[in-house]
């Protein structure tokens, strides 16, 4: 490469030099070149050097320099081209070459001999020494290969054989003159010969295509009628083959009986008596579902009232019977969602609903039984007589005999409950006892006494006394119904403004309950009864139910607030407070961060625990209640309730004597527990945890079970079973020792007492380890605080930016535009160093041919001056020595 | 006569006169704390008296990081040289180019870039490093090549993109920042002394070394005030250049790879300096 490159450059004058680099290159060629050449130049021989070797890159363009080398070329071009404008410059007169070719610099030297030589012989001989002018010359030197162009290769040649030259006369011409005469007719000809063709081949190609058109259209017509023929053959051969299968079944039939066969069609038998699915009703919208059951309400009414009047004995026990079925299908209906699995009625999924009914009914033939006998009531409780009644009554009809089983289950299991709280009476006090059966046979004669059936449409009572007119003197179920009938009757779903008589309903209702707990003689089956439809009321009309629910906090708030100013009175919450929180907790959501009702019913029991002043064993029964009233409600939520660990805290203090070492850290408990009121003296005391609260709300504050130790106790076990669930509730909360340490220490004052049941010390331990346990744990998981503690930083660390695939010369900016911007950019500044570059070297270039000049001149002019200063002298010497004319003029 | 447009100053004028005008509104601020520093002397010294009464808080002087003594790698006879292997530019490297290497009469066993990529990573990784302890860290290449890596960068993990990076870095004789035109690599000039501080204590490790210390030791009784320069080869075979050398040793009973030996001794700078 560097061979032909140099030959490139070195062409011309410098030819010498380029003529013995062909030979040698590299180094090699400078060692040799110092050796051989006369007149080595040292610069010429070096070649540039990479700094950044690449290993198997050969030298590319920029890299393959010889800058001594190009140097000298550049002056040498110098030399020749701007040196001699230099010269010529100066001149006034100037020598052009006017030889001929001598301008065309393309042509070789060659060429431009034979040039001369035709020129010597067109010319005449006279003139032959006459530079020609620009127009005389005729050669044109626009034709590139004039040498060519002269060539006879072209000419008409007259060849001596004839035959040859017809096959050798065509290729010339199309060679030669592509305008001809006669190869144009020729090809004329042909043209039409072959339009002709064309027009007949189109003929042909008609008279083809109709011609197999219709051969298609027979060919097709033949087909179909063969299709009909076979088709009609198809036809009479399916028939016989027809026949002939079932022959063939019926043979085979008749050969094999298969066992497989047999068991098949019995199955199919017996499926046949099968009931199928069958598609069930659509499932009712809300509305009509409470339509329906309005409307069958109105028609029991009806009957009723038509019975009332009639007054047939037998048309009564067949009405009920009637009425058994219908309420059975109302409440079948009352069913919201029937599937299409649904198995039928034998397996109803309304059993309970039917139970209740007749659980109703039981009490009415029981009733209806009472009245005939006239008998003295049995002293024994109520629901033992229920269930006597109904094992009489179980003989009377098969029909109900589910019912009545179901029944009686149901009013065993309430009977237990009775039977339970009895239990607990008896374990308290016997005197409590006859109270509570006193009570009950009291309700019992309000009921066989004043008992009318219920009617079925029962408009909405308009007032407290209308309600209290009408519910009183009813058993719990009767209320139940009564409540339910009316709500179906006047459903908020029937009718816009069943809305507001539902709402003053749900008031008067809410009302009746509260005004049940002031009662006396208390009825507590009421009380509870009326619970649930009170919550299911509410749930339709949430709004108006957290409204009075409003109001009463409010009432009571001020209620509370009004007593606790009047010292000596307690203050606690009456049962019908009670109550209504209770009834309230379960009617509206507890879990609610913030709710309408709950939070200020929190809040309320809150203020009670703390702020109201125990005076009696009582209050302690109460604020126990309103404890374990509050781990109900907050046992959801979690929330902390500090007022509640300050009512345990108080409750220890009482059961202990009141030490002096205590009393600093409980000061403000100091003023509300002034005496030891849990204080256990008996060691052998009862311990019940099933308190009966209600009883205990009946009894007076001064009454002397309140001292007994068996309350005492018993009032501890269960404080200590709501303290436990809420250790187990707080067991999440980081402040867990700080808030139940206290309680701990107090446990322990507790168990120091002497006197304390086996079962009470043993629960007590349990929690006081438990506590321990607890904070322990968590005391040892927590850190100490940290101030100023941080990880330390480490530096920000930098992505390098680079291409995994880095080609020299390439922008790899995502902007292609600016890329090539820049590198116009760069060529351009390039371009102007070089062109720069160039001038300065131009410069002194010419700088340095004046420079030689000057001196040339000068030192010309030195040598004149030399020159004739010597003649001078010569002359001065001459005369003063006297050899010019001194003597003549002496001698004249 | 007005003035047709605005008087346009050239940015650093600009950014000038910004700053001065910030002083400006400074000491103004100053002066006006001062006057109020008159009513707020009292409360000012009741709060550091309350401070200090706090028991148990510790009030750390805020800690300056330019006092902090740091460490300098050097990286020598690392082989990072590229060829034209093909139509590409390549990192050669003794896995690839083995026959490359072969064809032009060179040693393929000596060409591994795969070293300075375990060290530079074994150095960049270290908590040393992270902790801004790493003062610089040079490689010098067989081929008379220095290299300063700066501490932040964050070395490719693949050995590919390393090649890659390295191979742009030889052809451009810098890496930048993506997004900003900090040089994290660059080549610069020889020799390395020169980049190196002035009170800088040059140690050369190498297995062929007489002198066998425990690192840890060693690290210890070396003081805070000089600048620890650790050369390491990272080369496969051969001895480091210990022409500039003050100290010769040797830190294991064993040939150790370039990586290892970085490790030991950043292990023993955190254990001195306590960095985890």
């Amino acid at each position: 490469m560097a061979k032909s490159k140099n030959k490139s450059i070195g062409g011309g004058g410098k030819k010498k030099k380029g003529g013995k680099q062909r030979q040698l290159s590299g180094p090699l060629a400078a060692s040799m070149k110092s050796t051989q050449s006369t007149r080595p130049n040292l610069f010429e021989t070096l070649w540039s050097r990479r700094k950044f070797n690449i290993l198997g890159k050969k030298k590319g363009k920029g890299e393959e320099l010889q800058i001594g080398l190009s140097r000298s070329l550049a002056i040498e071009k110098r030399k020749k081209t701007l040196m001699k404008e230099y010269d010529e410059g100066m001149k006034s007169t100037k020598f052009i070459d006017r030889r001929l070719g001598e301008k065309d610099a393309a042509l070789e030297e060659f060429d431009k001999g034979i040039l001369r030589m035709q020129r010597q012989f067109k010319v005449k001989r006279a003139s032959k020494y006459n530079l020609s002018d620009e127009e005389e010359d005729e050669f044109a030197p626009s034709q590139e290969h004039f040498l060519q162009g002269m060539d006879d290769f072209n000419d008409q040649i007259q060849v001596e054989d004839d035959e040859n030259a017809g096959v050798s006369e065509l290729p010339r011409d199309l060679q030669l003159r592509p305008g001809n005469d006669s190869f144009e007719s020729h090809s004329l000809d042909l043209t039409e010969r072959r339009r002709k063709t064309n027009k007949q081949a189109y003929a042909e190609v008609i008279a083809k295509y109709k011609y197999f058109k219709s051969k298609r259209a027979d060919e097709k017509e033949e087909t179909e009628r063969q299709i009909a023929a076979l088709n009609k053959l198809t036809d009479d051969l399916d028939d016989r083959l027809r026949a002939l299968n079932n022959r063939d079944l019926k043979h085979s039939t008749e050969k094999q009986p298969d066992d497989l066969y047999d068991s098949y069609y019995k199955t199919m038998g017996e499926l046949y008596f099968e009931s199928r699915a069958r598609p069930s009703e659509r499932t009712k919208t809300p509305e009509e579902i409470a339509q329906e059951e309005r409307e069958a309400l109105e028609n029991l009414e009806k009957e009723r009232l038509s019975r009332m009047h009639a007054d047939d004995a037998d048309e009564y026990e067949n009405g009920e019977d009637d009425i058994g079925k219908n309420d059975f299908k109302s409440s079948s209906k009352r069913d919201r969602y029937i599937s299409g699995d649904d198995l039928g009625y034998s397996f109803s999924t309304v059993k309970d609903n039917g139970n209740k009914r007749g659980w109703v009914d039981a009490i009415y033939e029981r009733e209806e039984n009472e009245e005939h006998d006239q008998e003295d009531e049995s002293p024994s409780g109520g629901s033992e007589s229920n269930e006597d009644d109904e094992v009489g009554t179980n003989d009377d009809s098969e029909d109900r005999e589910e019912e009545d089983y179901s029944s009686s289950e149901s009013s065993k299991s309430f009977g237990d409950d009775r039977e339970a709280t009895d239990d607990d009476n008896a374990s308290t006090d016997v005197k409590q006892i006859d109270f509570i059966d006193l009570h009950n046979m009291e309700v019992n004669v309000q009921k066989t006494q004043t008992h009318e059936e219920l009617p079925y449409v029962i408009e909405v009572p308009r007032s407290l006394a209308e309600i209290c007119s009408l519910l009183d003197n009813r058993n719990d179920v009767e209320v139940v119904e009564v409540i339910r009938r009316i709500c179906a009757c006047n459903s908020i779903s029937l009718r816009k403004e069943n809305r507001k008589k539902i709402q003053v309903f749900y008031g008067f209702l809410l009302n009746y309950f509260a005004v049940l707990a002031t009662r006396k003689p208390l009825n507590i089956l009421i009380i509870n009864s009326l619970v649930k439809p009170l919550i299911e009321i509410a749930r339709e009309v949430p709004y108006f139910a957290a409204i009075c629910a409003r109001e009463r906090l409010l009432r009571i708030r001020t209620q509370f607030s009004e007593d606790f100013k009047i010292p000596g009175k307690s203050s606690w919450p009456s049962l019908k407070t009670l109550n209504l929180f209770r009834l309230w907790s379960q009617t509206f959501s507890c879990t609610d961060f913030r709710h309408v009702v709950m939070t200020p019913v929190i809040l309320l029991m809150c203020e009670y625990l703390m702020r109201c002043p125990i005076t009696s064993g009582r209050d302690i029964a109460v604020g126990s209640f309103l404890c374990s009233m509050l781990l109900s409600v907050t046992k959801m939520s979690q929330k902390y309730l500090p007022e509640v660990i300050c009512f345990f805290q108080m409750l220890l203090a009482c059961s202990t004597e009141i030490n002096p070492t205590l009393e600093h850290s409980l000061l403000f408990l100091k003023l509300k527990a002034s005496e030891p009121w849990l204080l256990i003296h008996d060691e052998n005391c009862i311990v019940d945890a099933r308190l009966d609260f209600f009883l205990i709300m009946d009894m007076d504050a001064d009454s002397p079970y309140f001292i007994s130790d068996n309350f005492k106790a018993s009032l501890l076990s269960s404080a200590m079973k709501s303290l436990i669930e809420f250790i187990n509730l707080y067991q999440g909360l980081v402040a867990f020792p700080e808030i139940f340490l206290p309680i701990e220490s107090l446990l322990h004052q507790v168990l120091q007492g002497p006197k304390l049941p086996k079962i009470l010390r043993s629960n007590i331990e349990e929690i006081t380890a438990m506590i321990r346990k607890k904070s322990l744990e968590l005391q040892s998981s927590r850190r100490p605080l940290e101030m100023r503690k941080r990880r330390p930083e480490p530096i920000k660390l930098l992505t390098p930016k680079f291409e995994e695939n880095f080609v020299k010369g390439i922008d790899y900016d995502p902007d292609r535009e600016r890329a090539q911007r820049k590198k116009l950019k760069k060529q351009l500044k390039k371009e102007a160093k070089g062109a720069v570059r160039e001038l300065r070297k131009d410069n002194s270039f010419v700088f340095e041919l004046k420079e030689k000049d000057r001196l040339a001149r000068e030192q010309e002019r030195a040598d004149k001056y030399g020159k004739t200063l010597a003649f001078l002298q010569e002359q001065e010497h001459a005369f003063k020595s006297g050899q010019l004319g001194k003597g003549r003029k002496r001698r004249k | 006569m007005v003035r047709a447009y605005r008087i346009k100053f050239p940015n650093h004028l600009k950014r000038k006169r910004h700053a001065e005008e910030d002083e400006e509104a400074k000491e103004e601020l100053r002066s006006e704390a001062v006057d109020s520093r008159d009513y707020g002397v009292t409360c000012e010294a009741e709060v550091e008296d309350v401070m200090e009464d706090i028991p148990g808080i510790p009030v750390i002087a805020p800690v300056d990081r330019l006092k902090k003594p740091g460490v300098i790698f050097i990286l020598d006879k690392a082989t990072v040289e590229i060829g034209k292997v093909g139509k590409k530019h390549q990192l050669l490297n003794s896995d690839e180019h083995a026959n490359f290497l072969k064809k032009h009469n060179k040693d393929p066993s000596e060409y591994r870039p795969d070293i300075i990529h375990q060290a530079l990573l074994s150095i960049l990784d270290s908590p040393l490093t992270k902790a801004g302890r790493l003062q610089a860290l040079y490689i010098r290449s067989t081929g008379r090549e220095l290299i300063e890596v700066k501490p932040n960068v964050r070395i490719p993990r693949t050995f590919r993109r390393f090649c890659g990076l390295m191979v742009q870095l030889l052809e451009k004789h810098k890496i930048t920042a993506e997004g900003s035109r900090e040089k994290l690599l660059a080549l610069i000039k020889n020799p390395v002394t020169d980049h190196l501080p002035v009170n800088s204590r040059k140690i050369g490790l190498s297995y062929s070394s007489d002198k066998v210390v425990r690192m840890s030791d060693y690290v210890a009784a070396a003081s805070d005030n000089v600048n620890l320069v650790f050369v390491v080869g990272a080369m496969s075979h051969g001895v480091i250049d210990k022409g500039f050398v003050e100290d010769f040793i040797s830190i294991s009973n064993y040939p150790l790879s370039a990586a290892c030996c970085i490790g030991r001794i950043c292990n023993a700078l955190e254990q001195k300096w306590k960095i985890l």
